[in-house]
């Protein structure tokens, strides 16, 4: 069982950055029909997403994400021991892309630094390390950057994953505090599912060739190549019905709460059936569990950080227990539990995407 | 659960008309049959009897006999 617990650590802050540009998904190029593309939008509750286009990164998203936050609560950058880049859509195979953040964040050279590849449950985990970090006496602050530019390894015509994701970054700020604040994490893994939701081609076990670059239609009529995303929603829906609400129950049990003394409860927006399957399984009241896929559609690992930004701006001023659930790509999933209190929420901010490239 | 109550559950879950399920359905005969109704099918079964399946289960289920030999017969009276 991997349970964490920390008492001496606190979120003091999350900033988040989108792309500008909106992708309205009743209107968008792809194999599948009106009706068809009509039924997945009310299905997942997918309306829209933001694309980066061609000239923005994932590093470009969380570098602005990040630069919000410091400004925004004046964040001596000299503070700043670690930082840390998680994202399946990093800049390069070779830098860590946090290494390149570090300089042009200007932080100091004895700044740690290093990357996380992991996808939906990455918020999750990303905290977890974050805080773990944030208790040794020689780290003073953390920063946890996500980011995603999913959109880049969509095909437009595979009909499992043309409409679901999108891209955006987050920046959130870890560091010790006195207030009487209590977090618990658990963390799950299963690899037989390596297959539901894989980029086969372009690492160093299947590397990029002529032939995997080649698109290919598949047995339902998609078409992609081996460096596309593709995923089996029937197996990643049939994996979350069966781990998440059990670990969330595990969480529960283990930091001794139950689901009345949860403020919020923030799920990784991949599907809007499968967060309102929870709710009724939980029963737990859906006006309690923000939501912003009809915006942003699945953003992977930057999901849950960037609903509370673009959905949660009250916590500004107050106190909640919180609850985050993330599950996807592994298969791993992951569940915290932790105070907001008085956290700086930044507004959300756009990064203009120039559509003429 | 009587066998009548279940098909009607089941045409709600993946959106047909009750009228056109019976134990020797093939859910591909079925129109708009897709992934999405696959899914509420693994949402009916957990939500209903508390029955979670396998990857195999899911890509062998052909027809409404097969899901309910999945779900268990022990659970269906006439």
């Amino acid at each position: 069982m991997a349970f964490l617990r920390f008492n001496n650590v606190k979120i003091s802050g999350i900033a988040a950055a989108v792309p500008s540009l909106v992708i309205d998904n009743s209107r968008f190029q792809s194999n599948l029909s009106e009706k068809e593309t009509e039924k997945i939008i009310s299905k997942t509750g997918i309306a829209q997403r933001r694309f980066a286009g061609e000239n923005i990164s994932s590093g470009d998203l969380a570098f602005a994400a990040a630069e919000k936050l410091i400004n925004d609560m004046n964040i001596n950058r000299g503070e700043i021991d670690l930082v840390i880049f998680l994202s399946q859509t990093p800049d390069y195979k070779i830098p860590t892309t946090s290494a390149i953040l570090q300089h042009r964040l200007g932080l100091p050279k004895t700044t740690a630094s290093f990357d996380i590849n992991q996808g939906c449950s990455g918020y999750i985990y990303g905290l977890s390390t974050a805080f773990s970090y944030a208790s040794q006496p020689g780290i003073n602050k953390v920063l946890l950057l996500v980011s995603e530019t999913l959109s880049k390894t969509l095909s437009k015509n595979d009909r499992n994953t043309s409409l679901l994701f999108g891209d955006g970054a987050t920046a959130t700020l870890i560091e010790k505090t006195d207030l009487p604040i209590i977090s618990w994490f658990s963390l799950n893994t299963d690899g037989s599912g390596e297959n539901a939701i894989k980029i086969p081609a372009g690492g160093y076990k299947n590397p990029s060739s002529v032939e995997n670059l080649k698109s290919i239609e598949q047995e339902d009529g998609s078409i992609r190549t081996e460096h596309n995303l593709s995923m089996d929603g029937v197996l990643v829906f049939n994996f979350t019905v069966a781990e998440v609400v059990d670990d969330i129950n595990r969480v529960l049990n283990f930091s001794g709460l139950t689901t009345n003394e949860i403020d919020k409860m923030i799920f990784h927006q991949s599907n809007r059936y499968m967060i309102d399957f929870f709710l009724k399984k939980l029963q737990y009241p859906a006006e309690k569990s923000p939501v912003s896929i009809h915006r942003f559609g699945n953003t992977s690992g930057v999901s849950i950080p960037l609903t509370i930004v673009s959905e949660l701006q009250e916590l500004n001023s107050k106190k909640e227990k919180i609850l985050m659930c993330g599950y996807g790509s592994g298969l791993s999933w992951a569940t915290a539990v932790t105070d907001l209190d008085h956290c700086h929420i930044s507004k959300l901010i756009e990064i203009p995407v120039d559509t003429e490239h | 659960m009587k066998k009548s109550e279940f098909i009607t559950i089941l045409a709600d879950a993946i959106e047909v008309d009750a009228s056109l399920l019976n134990e020797n359905t093939v859910f591909a005969d079925l129109d708009d049959y897709d992934s999405m109704a696959v899914m509420s099918i693994i949402a009916m079964s957990d939500e209903h009897f508390s029955k979670k399946f396998t990857g195999e289960q899911l890509k062998s289920m052909k027809s409404v006999k097969n899901l309910m030999d999945m779900i268990g017969n022990e659970n269906f009276t006439e």
